[in-house]
């Protein structure tokens, strides 16, 4: 769809913008959605061109829906994440005028040694609500978890048992 | 350094192995998970004293 606007000179004394929902999905790559399980994510929108922060918060819920995510093909306007439950950072900004943000996605929090960060700026419009699968940023990364050895303290000679597990972020 | 591939511990998303520990001193065990294809990688280590 293309469109038109035009707009008033925005003045000091005006009033709050028009409310614009903005869905925001951190997501591992080739893997799920980044649930509560793993902590979360934490999502901040900025003003692109200011810096300002205009709304963050966590990313919680479900994983996803595993045959939509990863089994079936995805076709093109056929949502693969918006199912019930699945986790996602839902934000309403008060924008009064067409605005560049960066979107910043931070995760998974539950395992701080496999943090990793991604961040895409793009333009948003007042009153043009983004739902559905909403705005994806992708997660790249494993969270490796070392269960053996537990001690610290070994004899020369002994054989070091290692297990660890390994989750896709 | 010493080096050996895990296997899989017949555990969902679980892997083991073993190393000899041949040389006194302090050592890091480093475990690495490796997917260059989809550029995903994974890394937790843990310090120890071998006497």
């Amino acid at each position: 769809m293309l469109g038109f606007l035009v707009l008033p000179q925005s003045s000091p004394e005006e009033p709050a913008g028009t409310p614009t929902k903005v869905l925001v999905r951190a997501v591992s790559r080739d893997a799920k959605i980044i649930g509560s399980g793993v902590g979360g994510a934490r999502i901040t929108i900025r003003d692109a061109s200011t810096g300002e922060v205009l709304t963050e918060g966590l990313q919680q819920g479900g994983t996803g829906d595993t045959d939509s995510i990863m089994v079936r093909p995805h076709q093109r306007g056929t949502p693969v994440y918006d199912t019930e439950g699945a986790a996602g950072f839902l934000a309403t900004l008060e924008l009064d005028q067409p605005t560049v943000v960066e979107v910043i996605a931070e995760g998974p929090l539950g395992t701080p040694q496999s943090k990793q960060r991604a961040s895409k700026t793009l333009l948003l419009v007042p009153g043009q609500d983004i739902l559905g699968d909403g705005v994806l940023l992708e997660i790249h990364g494993f969270t490796v978890t070392l269960l053996e050895p537990q001690r610290s303290e070994f004899e020369s000679g002994q054989e070091l048992g290692v297990r660890a597990t390994v989750r896709m972020t | 350094m010493s080096e050996t591939t895990l296997e899989f511990a017949g555990e969902s998303s679980t892997f083991q192995g073993t190393l000899p520990l041949d040389h006194p001193g302090g050592h890091e065990v480093r475990v690495l998970a490796l997917d260059a294809g989809n550029a995903n990688f994974g890394m937790v280590s843990q310090g120890i004293d071998v006497r």
